[in-house]
């Protein structure tokens, strides 16, 4: 049943599972858990809709790139899948085996451990049964860039798709408005005790479970482990360790524009790196959008440009033929974007403030950075490109100077994919959480979402978070189930 | 933590100069050594298909056939064929 904590503070003595934020993964965890018979309380701390007072707790200061970091994210029940645009494309094997080129290792398990689940997050997403990942355009030849696959969700919101579920589903209580604010760990026991939640009053209460998953999003997971002062006091999380480091984004790079042969057709392209180019290059993945902009086809200077351009061969002097590109000034016929995967980098972090907000929580800072590498995969994908779209007589393309000129300061814009602050490892010196999404040097607090990818691709995160989301739920039923068998 | 800062190593012998000062490029080749001379890259930069691979091992596959050389000039990616002395 859905309550409001404002008005009805019933929670149970104790329960099996205890999940803090009610977005795509918390909710996923909440009826999986609940339905296989476990007693499950699934915290939100904003309400059924939109709410200032709520959001406003998003707020956080930003030191590096500008993320967006208010909003882009919506607090309240279904979270950030209250404005998701449904864009979905799976991680593949190679997102899986290939280690980042950087000092942090990638994934410890392999794709296998979540390709099983990938059927059942479709269907979550509301994703046709069997669908296979779309392309929109042929490919451009080569073996660098193939047409992209993916497939669109109605987008599926989570607390309209699930509201039924959400209040009916036996064992389930689900709070609204009630905000968690600290995490009590028992040293001696190396287990959660409780969270720590209260009202909009500051009314606080302890909420008792045998296992704790925070699902809060990327910026708030490393957030309330950061904030926790038994979990640090404890030294399982580090204030200088890696929780909160190794913030990704995908990278929304102006790449530049683009003048269409004549002939070719004006629909919307989108392209996806091969994995050869990956290993080629040593750079990220990434796709690229074209777009043509209808309203510029008839710019006289554009018109001019494509007349020169079609007549490359002409009888011009070399001087004067150099000297005319290097003043052409005109839009182009449309312009390119792309989805670029940035590797995991320590200087890319969520770090605590002293300053705590009206509920006691600690405020953090944003620093949002990109590494050498992450300028390296937008280089070798805006140049390879260029050339492909050339060689495949489709058009020219001009890409702006902070593609090719990696010192000059980057125009980039994030896509809302919070991931990496809670990274999972093989151990703790590489990550906050392990291959069962449970954090190091704890028995029963487990971290779901979009925080624990050890590296991004350039796949949408809601879906293959579903994925590890579903996993987890299945290895929490069976660990439950065996302590349930121990006991008895 | 480290930073994670990589920085690929540069072959400066594996750029020419054309008769006109335009810097064809091997493979991967960023510009380390000509950065300074920014403000005319900006404008006339050479990027190459050529075969020349650097900082990948040699067990990287390679792309079947050069299919030709491109140059950068005020970001346009143009065929360095038209951009050629004794061509035009």
């Amino acid at each position: 049943m859905i309550k409001d904590y404002e008005a009805e503070k019933t929670l149970r003595k104790a329960y099996d599972v205890c999940i803090i934020g009610a977005g795509p993964a918390g909710i996923t965890l909440a009826l999986r858990l609940a339905e296989a018979g476990w007693r499950v309380v699934l915290l939100e701390g904003g309400g059924h809709e939109y709410s200032p007072r709520s959001q406003a707790f998003y707020r956080c200061t930003s030191t590096g790139l500008e993320l967006y970091a208010e909003e882009t994210r919506l607090r309240y029940l279904g979270g950030t899948s209250n404005h998701w645009a449904g864009r979905c494309r799976p991680f593949t094997a190679s997102d899986f085996a290939n280690a980042p080129p950087v000092d942090l290792p990638g994934w410890p398990i392999p794709y296998g451990e979540i390709e099983r689940y990938l059927p059942a997050a479709m269907d979550i997403v509301d994703l046709p049964q069997g669908a296979e990942f779309r392309t929109v355009n042929a490919g451009l030849g080569g073996d660098e860039f193939d047409a992209d696959r993916f497939l669109l969700s109605p987008p599926t919101r989570f607390a309209q798709k699930y509201a039924k579920a959400l209040d009916e589903t036996a064992g389930l209580d689900v709070f609204i408005n009630c905000n968690c604010v600290d995490l009590d760990f028992d040293e001696a026991a190396g287990q959660l005790k409780a969270a720590v939640v209260c009202d909009y009053a500051r009314n606080r209460q302890r909420v008792v479970a045998s296992t704790f998953i925070l699902a809060t999003g990327a910026i708030e997971n490393a957030r309330q482990l950061l904030n926790s002062t038994t979990l640090v006091g404890a030294g399982v999380i580090k204030k200088d360790g890696l929780t909160g480091c190794c913030l990704m984004e995908h990278l929304n790079v102006d790449m530049g524009t683009f003048i269409l042969k004549d002939g070719q057709g004006t629909e919307p392209r989108q392209y996806y790196t091969t994995d050869t180019f990956v290993s080629e290059y040593r750079a990220g993945k990434g796709n690229v959008s074209t777009t043509v902009l209808t309203d510029v086809q008839t710019y006289g200077r554009t018109a001019e440009v494509k007349h020169f351009l079609e007549n490359l061969a002409c009888e011009m002097g070399l001087a004067s033929k150099i000297d005319f590109v290097a003043k052409f000034s005109c839009p182009g016929d449309g312009v390119i974007s792309t989805m670029i995967e940035q590797f995991p980098n320590a200087h890319s972090r969520i770090s605590l403030l002293d300053e705590k907000d009206e509920l006691g929580v600690s405020k953090v800072n944003v620093n949002w950075a990109l590494s050498a590498t992450d300028r390296h995969t937008i280089k070798c994908i805006g140049s390879e490109l260029a050339k492909q779209f050339a060689e495949m007589g489709l058009g020219f393309v001009k890409l702006n100077d902070y593609v090719y000129d990696t010192e000059l300061a980057l125009k980039v814009q994030p896509h809302a994919h919070h991931m990496g602050t809670t990274r999972m490892a093989a151990s703790p010196e590489f990550g906050v959480v392990d291959t069962d999404c449970k954090v190091f040097g704890t028995d029963n607090l487990y971290v779901a979402g979009s925080s624990i990818f050890a590296t991004g691709g350039a796949s949408n995160p809601t879906m293959p978070l579903l994925q590890f989301a579903l996993r987890l739920a299945d290895h929490l039923d069976a660990r439950l189930k065996a302590a349930r068998g121990a006991r008895v | 933590m480290k930073p994670c800062w990589h920085v690929l190593p540069n072959n400066n012998e594996l750029n020419k100069i054309n008769d006109i000062g335009l810097v064809i490029m091997g493979k991967l080749q960023f510009l380390t050594r000509q950065l300074g001379r920014r403000g005319f890259l900006r404008n006339c930069v050479l990027l190459s298909a050529g075969a020349a691979v650097f900082g990948v091992g040699a067990s990287v596959p390679r792309k079947p056939a050069v299919k030709g050389e491109f140059v950068v000039i005020n970001g346009w990616v143009l065929p360095s064929e038209y951009f050629k002395d004794g061509r035009a």
